[in-house]
């Protein structure tokens, strides 16, 4: 799967390609508007994420762009301006979702296989995870012994392991993920716990290894070859 | 008290005080002048009496017709002083005593030396003093009825412009786009005080604004190297081979710079309800919304091993979805993390009213700051201050109006609209 990641800060576009490319995702990258505008007409990718706020022109032209040449790339904005305004003018050009810096990476690569998925038109709407399937559409997890009966905080845990898979997703990733991020829960790392605990439970009850470890204190991580 | 009330205070005692001063002046300059004119008269007689003795040598008949009177006394003692005396004399026809004015003085008629007395009554100036007193006495009342009539009518006319302004200044605010607009007066005084508040509410504006700009910019240039850090340290948690020691170090920036990140977005958010950057607000059915977010939570309320306390009927309210979204995780989170263990939270949701209540620890928290950005009431690690001051901020921009009191260790916030 091919990447253009449009950020102009080289530091965290680094960040950015290293982390999904270990989630095997080829990345390239752009730094600037024109850089951006010509590998978008050049190239074929799977996904784009574009930074609103670039040297030489805005992110909001470049979705004008995209969409002039009816190129269906899928396109995740991540700003730093966090203005209603640039979300809503973004999602109204085209694009897919939208992140606020500063965020996580694994949330990062957790939007992006998400758009990915939606974009997909060959039907693909389940992710295998070793012995898993995990049905989007419906919003079901399988195994060769049936159906695993997940609540939904489950589910949506065990899809954003699935998105960051052989990666040690925090705690506070977690939360973030689960319950958003103007709660401000930072201090509920219990309710994780049971969580995953359950998770686990439940993975493992209908025969699947124990995918999910404990990483020092840190967070979790799921193993699968 | 009002200027005027305070300047009439001033004012009419000094009047009252002028006027009884001119009156009583008045009073006796008048019988003086009078007194002389009397005298005048009586020292005429005098004259005339003289002349007719001069010329006739005999003591003149008179015939008084009017009310002077005039009495030849042949005396031979020593001769009587002359000068003006007042005393009172009896009128035959009005049968009263009356105050007169007098004249006496010795007269030589044939070797013969009488002592004639001229007397003349003060009736005449009693009467125009009196006049002249009630005179005086009305012109006060009506100065000082018209004084505050004026004071009333025109004063307050004239200060109109004054207390226009004075309004003006109460509803500006020095976060709205209105420019504080100030009536025009042809007083050059309130033109002055007009010219310093608009000025001084320029100035305000500007700095605000110079210190907003400041601020937001510094709190996007602050974004971008949090991102840079925050994703390095995602990469970081990736290495397999970390010691104890150093996962133990990473876990505790990493659990710092996420902290600073969440206090970042805070503020951030604060700014932008402040520049009333959340527009498009509706009518929301609240049950609805409430259930949601009431699911949203329970499984971690019943982690806590919290009691939930619902009682929810049909409410509309007429806000921003984003807002309404954050205000319910701000409310909910606050009620869940200053609980205790084994504790309630109540949500009541009423048509105009919404009330969430928590237990807590039995402290008195300043009901006045806890609304403040950063107090914190309980030292709470996991806590940044700003949870309430957006939920105030999103109040104000809603029209809702909140209120927190606390019985014991039930802590209430409580929303109408």
């Amino acid at each position: 799967m091919n990447l253009l990641i449009v950020e102009d800060e080289p530091e965290l576009s680094q960040s950015i390609a290293t982390y999904l490319f270990q989630n095997k995702f080829t990345c390239d990258t752009a730094l600037d508007f024109s850089s951006a505008n010509s590998k978008i007409n050049a190239g074929e990718y799977s996904c784009i994420i574009l930074d609103l706020s670039l040297p030489g022109g805005s992110g909001l032209e470049l979705l004008r762009r995209l969409k002039k040449i009816n190129k269906t790339e899928g396109v995740l904005i991540i700003s730093a301006k966090n203005s209603l305004d640039d979300k809503i003018e973004g999602l109204e050009l085209g694009a897919d979702d939208y992140l606020t810096k500063p965020f996580h990476l694994a949330e990062l690569s957790a939007r992006v296989n998400a758009i990915i998925r939606r974009k997909s038109f060959d039907g693909n709407n389940s992710v295998v995870l070793d012995k898993l399937i995990i049905n989007i559409a419906d919003k079901t997890v399988m195994t060769e012994n049936g159906v695993v009966e997940l609540t939904r905080k489950e589910y949506e845990l065990l899809l954003y392991f699935a998105s960051n898979k052989n990666r040690v997703l925090t705690k506070e990733s977690i939360i973030d993920h689960l319950w958003g991020n103007h709660a401000g829960m930072c201090d509920t790392y219990d309710i994780i716990y049971s969580h995953i605990k359950n998770l686990r439970k439940k993975l493992v009850e209908s025969g699947c290894p124990d995918y999910i470890k404990a990483v020092y204190g840190m967070g979790y991580k799921l193993t699968v070859a | 008290m009002k200027l005027i009330t305070k300047y009439n205070r001033y004012l009419f005692p000094a009047l009252i005080f002028l006027f009884i001063i001119s009156t009583v002046s008045s009073y006796y300059f008048t019988r003086l002048v009078l007194q002389n004119e009397l005298d005048e008269i009586l020292l005429r007689s005098k004259g005339r009496i003289e002349n007719y003795v001069a010329i006739n040598h005999a003591v003149p008949v008179i015939s008084s017709f009017d009310d002077q009177k005039v009495f030849f006394e042949k005396i031979t003692g020593p001769i009587p002083d002359s000068g003006f005396t007042s005393a009172t004399q009896f009128i035959p026809e009005q049968n009263k005593e009356h105050l007169s004015r007098r004249l006496v003085f010795p007269l030589q008629v044939n070797n013969e030396t009488y002592k004639v007395t001229i007397s003349e009554p003060l009736e005449g100036t009693r009467h125009l003093t009196i006049l002249i007193v009630k005179t005086a006495i009305v012109t006060i009342f009506i100065t000082l009825l018209l004084l505050i009539i004026v004071n009333r009518k025109v004063l307050e006319k004239i200060w109109q412009p004054f207390y226009q302004s004075l309004t003006a200044i109460r509803s500006f605010h020095i976060n709205t786009p209105d420019k504080l607009e100030l009536p025009d007066s042809e007083i050059n005084e309130f033109k002055l005080m007009n010219g310093h508040f608009k000025m001084a509410a320029e100035n305000a504006v500007r700095d605000y604004r110079n210190l907003k700009e400041f601020s937001e910019n510094a709190s996007h240039e602050i974004q971008t190297p949090l991102a840079i850090i925050h994703s390095k340290l995602d990469l970081m948690v990736q290495h397999e081979n970390l010691s104890e020691k150093q996962s133990e170090l990473l876990r505790s920036v990493y659990a710092s710079v996420n902290k600073l990140s969440k206090l970042q977005q805070s503020l951030l958010l604060l700014t932008k309800i402040d520049n009333r950057q959340f527009q498009n607000s509706g009518s929301i059915e609240l049950e609805q919304e409430l259930k949601n977010k009431i699911e949203q939570f329970q499984d971690l309320w019943y982690n806590r091993g919290l009691t939930c306390n619902i009682q929810i009927e049909k409410a509309t309210l007429h806000i921003n979805k984003e807002l309404l979204d954050i205000l319910l995780d701000n409310l909910f989170a606050n009620a869940t993390r200053h609980n205790i263990a084994n504790g309630t939270i109540g949500i009541k949701l009423l048509q105009g009213e919404m009330e969430i209540s928590n237990t807590g620890i039995d402290q008195q928290i300043d009901p006045e700051r806890i609304f403040k950005r950063f107090y914190k009431g309980v030292p709470n690690g996991g806590n940044n201050g700003l949870g309430l001051s957006i939920i105030k901020e999103i109040c104000e921009v809603s029209a809702i109006s909140i209120s927190y009191r606390h019985v014991q260790e039930m802590h209430f916030f409580r929303l109408t609209w």
